[in-house]
């Protein structure tokens, strides 16, 4: 279950087909953002190979005495003259954790949307994708402090909570992972999939102690950086002072000069976060805000399609 | 190299602009928010390398468009020597110009200006030609060039000093264009035994107030030898308000008193803005209560002071309460309302608007100054009186006793003028006037109606129709009119003639007067002549021009010449005028004017016959005590060189005046062109550069 994070993966080119990402994030509605990427990822399966898969698959059992026949699915029996069951909703055990960080770092962007505006879309159309398939869907957002928990469930106007709730602005002086992870370890006793969205632009040693605390616990753990192309390549043309958006610290930079150095350790520790998901079993994804949304699903999906099973099976 | 404004010089320093925006703007200005400065190193800014100057060359071509452009604005010109003083050792010739005008009597300007005179005079070297004028109405020459070189050299400057301390401003107002155009032209004159003009410089000593006329210099070509150096004298007390007669023409109204009107203004400089304004007595106090006025600066207004009944004795009107009072009295003449006797002779009534003498009766002219009484005289009754020297004006309507016929070619041969409405039983009447052989006379009655055609508009009876505004005569309509043969009547002039070719207006001399003959009446049942807008502009055109009625103006200005014409006494002899002073001038009927009213007052006038009164008052543009703006002179392409240095009161010992200098060479117009080429070649340049580098973009992640 290792992670192919990678930049290359990242600045791949988006599909003709896919929605066009700068069209998308003009759409003011979080939940119409995530309507769209949703109906774009239905409508591409129709012609994707990977037709079919899901990450919880609704299916049918042979009706048995004492089954409630309201359950019965009459167009099966229709066409095959026998009694199924359709299985209910409630009936998944798949619960998923949504954990999007909304620190200040994330309201940067260069292309006219921020990567938190991003990250929440990709978490609403998560969100929206589980849901529609049946799947318990929480959230936990976070900046310096825990700011939002809504605990898994498959309710009718949960999506909407959800929604609501990534629909707020950044925050917070500075990202910190380690209370949200520790916190969300300490709550879901049961095994979950953990999707974490943030930049990670972080230092990563104590990162790893909860990640493993994370792992250890059982839970499927998907890590999505979120990263604005202008991180990717510090591209700006100019010298000026640089202001860190959550600390509002400054610093003369002058870009010809320090990009070597800031690449040089941006990818170190890119390098080091792979590192620690591939030790600690964790799936990272990394993606820029230029890519399109649903394309990230699909490469999540692909990844899921490869392991998901085996996660299930052992779920059950 | 010097400079018209160098104070423009410092536009240079600009220079340094685009250096210091170059260090400073690279390091602070700019601020980018990122997400996290976790990669990122401190990067002390490098000054050295990154303001390093990388284009040499653009930065020189912008400092030398900058030192170019602000060289050019500070008017640089090389000084040259100029004709007048090619040769240093020429003597100088100059006009001392001293103004005394009126407003040159405001405290101790006049001493002020006859002390700076005197200053130069003294100063002139003994081979120098100096003349003395002074001006005000008219310019006159207190010492000119030939008396000056005629004078032993140590005695000239007092002489002409002395002259001038005789002088006093007077009461005319300042012709400074008039002063000034005669000074350039003797100037420019060629002086005897040389073979170009002398040239040379003007020292004007005035207070150039606003009032001064200058306008005469608009257009005037000015000699390229001749400059003027201003000497300004500027009063201890600013401000002035001064009153000016405002006459009202208008017919009197039914029991309305006769009043005189008065304009009155407050300069804007003024401080005061309490006045009293009110009839005075010689020795300047009010005869009667004053009105107080309330006046602030820069504001004017009319007043209205009734006559006094008692008599005509208080002819000025005194204002109070201002700074200056050299204006500050008008003097007016009493009212005097000339009757004209009209005579009409002619068997009408004056109620029967069939017949002319109703419509004459309403057409005659009447205003303030003039009452014209008409006198019917129908066939029956005696011969009107009229005295010698009385204006009156005879009208008469076809047939005539002889009698009345014999007393008109009386008239006309002392000097009046009559109007004859002819018809064909006149032909005797018009013989007996006009004194000649009987002319035959018949009836026309056209077809449809005839027009006047072939108006003489240069007579001065029609002169006032002249305008083609004026000028249409189509619209009155004949019925009938009297055919005669103006040839028939020695010396007459045809003024108009109808569309048929006949005479309809014709001027017939008799002895000293003329007869003025009508082909048709002006009654509706004749033409339609009455009963249009040129009837009435004729009669007052005719009374006017046959002498009967003279309106004289109700004022004239000190140092304006005084036509007798103008005031009735044209007859012959001379004519007597008594000053305000109680001298007496005599004016020959050769001279035709009075011209030496230089005193405001009132001035009384006798002919053989008549007397007459007449106010003479001060310019009211010599009230207009406001300097004159500084460049006006300049405007008017004057080369002027204003006071104030050592220089500048010496031509001599400097070069010709520096704005003429540089408006000559205008090299400003070769600097403001290399400095366009140096902005063309770094906008190209600037162009090229920016081709070469690569724009910067974020690339698609």
């Amino acid at each position: 279950m290792s992670a192919p994070p990678s930049s290359a993966n990242a600045t791949a080119p988006p599909p003709a087909s896919r929605i066009d990402t700068a069209a998308l994030m003009s759409i003011r509605s979080l939940e119409w953002r995530a309507r769209a990427v949703v109906e774009g990822f239905w409508s591409g399966l129709h012609r994707s190979p990977y037709h079919g898969f899901s990450v919880e698959f609704t299916e049918y059992r042979q009706y048995t005495p004492g089954d409630d026949p309201r359950h019965l699915d009459w167009r099966v029996y229709a066409r095959s003259d026998r009694y199924y069951i359709r299985k209910f909703e409630d009936e998944t055990n798949l619960r998923c954790h949504l954990l999007v960080d909304q620190s200040h770092s994330m309201d940067f962007g260069t292309l006219g949307w921020t990567k938190a505006a991003y990250a929440a879309t990709l978490a609403a159309t998560l969100a929206r994708f589980l849901h529609l398939q049946g799947d318990a869907v929480g959230l936990l957002s976070f900046d310096d402090a825990l700011r939002d928990y809504l605990p898994a469930r498959q309710r009718v106007g949960h999506l909407r909570q959800i929604i609501i709730a990534l629909d707020k602005p950044p925050g917070g002086a500075s990202t910190n992972l380690i209370k949200p992870i520790q916190r969300i370890t300490e709550m879901v006793r049961k095994r979950a999939l953990m999707v974490v969205i943030s930049d990670f632009l972080t230092p990563l040693d104590e990162f790893e102690r909860q990640l493993v605390s994370l792992t250890a616990s059982g839970h499927e753990t998907v890590l999505f950086q979120v990263l604005d192309p202008a991180e990717l390549t510090l591209d700006f043309a100019t010298p000026s002072v640089f202001e860190d958006a959550e600390s509002g610290r400054t610093l003369y930079v002058d870009p010809a000069a320090a990009r070597a150095g800031y690449l040089a350790r941006f990818r170190a520790h890119q390098e080091a976060l792979a590192a620690l998901c591939r030790k600690l079993g964790a799936v990272l994804h990394v993606l820029s805000t230029a890519r399109p949304l649903e394309q990230a699903l699909t490469d999540f999906f692909q990844d899921r399609l490869k392991r998901g099973r085996l996660v299930r099976r052992g779920a059950r | 190299m010097n400079f018209l404004a160098p104070l423009f010089l410092l536009g240079a320093l600009a220079v340094a602009a685009p250096v210091v925006f170059h260090l400073i703007r690279r390091t602070t200005r700019d601020r980018t928010r990122f997400s996290s400065l976790l990669f990122l190193q401190p990067d002390p800014p490098r000054l050295t390398q990154r303001s390093r100057i990388e284009n040499w060359l653009l930065l020189l071509l912008r400092a030398a468009a900058l030192v170019l452009l602000a060289l050019a604005f500070a008017r640089p010109f090389l000084r040259t020597e100029t004709p007048l003083n090619s040769n240093p050792g020429k003597n100088r010739r100059l006009v001392i110009l001293v103004d005394t005008s009126a407003s040159m009597q405001r405290d101790g300007l006049f001493p002020a200006a006859r002390e700076k005179a005197e200053e130069l005079l003294r100063g002139a070297g003994p081979g120098d030609q100096a003349a003395l004028w002074t001006f005000d109405a008219t310019t006159r020459r207190l010492m000119d060039f030939t008396e000056w070189t005629a004078l032993p050299a140590e005695s000239r400057a007092a002489t002409a000093a002395g002259r001038l301390a005789e002088v006093k401003p007077g009461w005319g107002n300042t012709q400074l264009a008039a002063a000034l155009t005669t000074a350039a032209e003797r100037l420019a004159e060629i002086p005897p035994g040389e073979t170009s003009p002398g040239g040379g410089e003007i020292i004007l000593i005035s207070d150039f107030q606003e009032g001064s006329r200058v306008e005469g210099l608009q257009g005037w070509e000015w000699p390229r030898e001749v400059f003027v150096t201003s000497i300004a004298l500027t009063p201890k007390q600013t401000g002035n308000a001064g009153l000016q007669l405002a006459p009202d023409s208008s017919p009197l109204a039914a029991g309305e008193a006769p009043q005189a009107r008065v304009r009155l203004w407050n300069a804007p400089d003024s401080t005061g803005e309490q006045f009293q304004i009110g009839w005075a007595a010689t020795g300047g106090a009010f005869t009667g209560p004053a009105q107080d006025v309330v006046l602030p600066p820069g504001q004017s207004k009319v007043v209205s002071l009734p006559w006094p009944a008692a008599s005509a004795l208080p002819s000025r009107i005194l204002l109070k309460g201002d700074t200056a009072s050299f204006d500050n009295t008008v003097f007016t003449a009493p009212p005097a309302v000339v009757e004209v006797a009209a005579s009409y002779f002619g068997a009408e009534s004056l109620t029967d608007s069939k017949k002319p003498l109703f419509f004459l009766n309403r057409a005659l002219p009447e205003s303030r100054q003039v009452s014209v009484k008409l006198n019917p005289v129908p066939p029956e009754a005696p011969l009107p009186v009229i005295l010698p020297g009385q204006p009156a004006i005879f009208f008469a309507n076809g047939a005539i006793p002889p009698a009345h016929a014999s007393f008109l070619h009386q008239q006309l041969q002392s000097g009046r003028t009559a109007l004859l409405i002819l018809s064909a039983a006149a032909a005797p009447a018009l013989a007996e006037i006009t004194g000649t052989a009987a002319v035959p006379l018949e009836e026309i009655k056209p077809a449809t109606y005839g027009m006047l055609s072939e108006i003489d508009f240069k007579h001065p009876l029609l002169v006032p129709f002249a305008d083609p505004r004026f000028s249409d005569f189509t619209k009155i309509r004949f019925w009938h009119y009297t055919k005669f043969a103006a040839t028939a009547l020695p010396g007459s002039r045809v003024l108009a003639r109808f569309d048929s070719g006949d005479p309809a207006l014709v001027e017939v001399p008799v002895g000293q007067g003329r007869l003025m003959v009508l082909a048709s009446g002006w009654q509706p049942e004749a033409s339609q002549l009455a009963l249009s807008s040129k009837f009435v502009p004729m009669l007052s055109s005719l009374l006017e021009w046959s002498g009967a009625v003279i309106t004289p103006p109700a004022q004239f200005f000190a140092g304006q010449a005084v036509a007798l014409n103008l005031l009735g006494l044209t007859g012959a002899g001379p004519v007597s005028v008594r000053h305000p002073d109680g001298t007496t001038t005599t004016v020959t009927p050769e001279a035709g004017a009075f011209t030496a009213a230089t005193q405001p007052g009132l001035y009384t006038a006798t002919g053989r016959t008549l007397t007459k009164n007449f106010a003479v008052n001060l310019d009211p543009a010599e009230s207009r005590t406001l300097p004159l703006p500084t460049d006006e002179l300049d405007r008017l392409g004057v080369p002027v060189r204003r006071a104030g240095s050592r220089e500048s009161v010496d031509p001599s010992s400097g070069p010709a005046p520096a704005v003429e200098t540089e408006s000559r060479q205008k090299l400003w117009r070769w600097i403001m062109i290399a400095a366009l080429a140096v902005l063309l070649i770094e906008t190209l340049l600037a162009g090229l550069s920016a081709r070469r580098v690569p724009a910067p973009g974020g690339s698609a992640v």
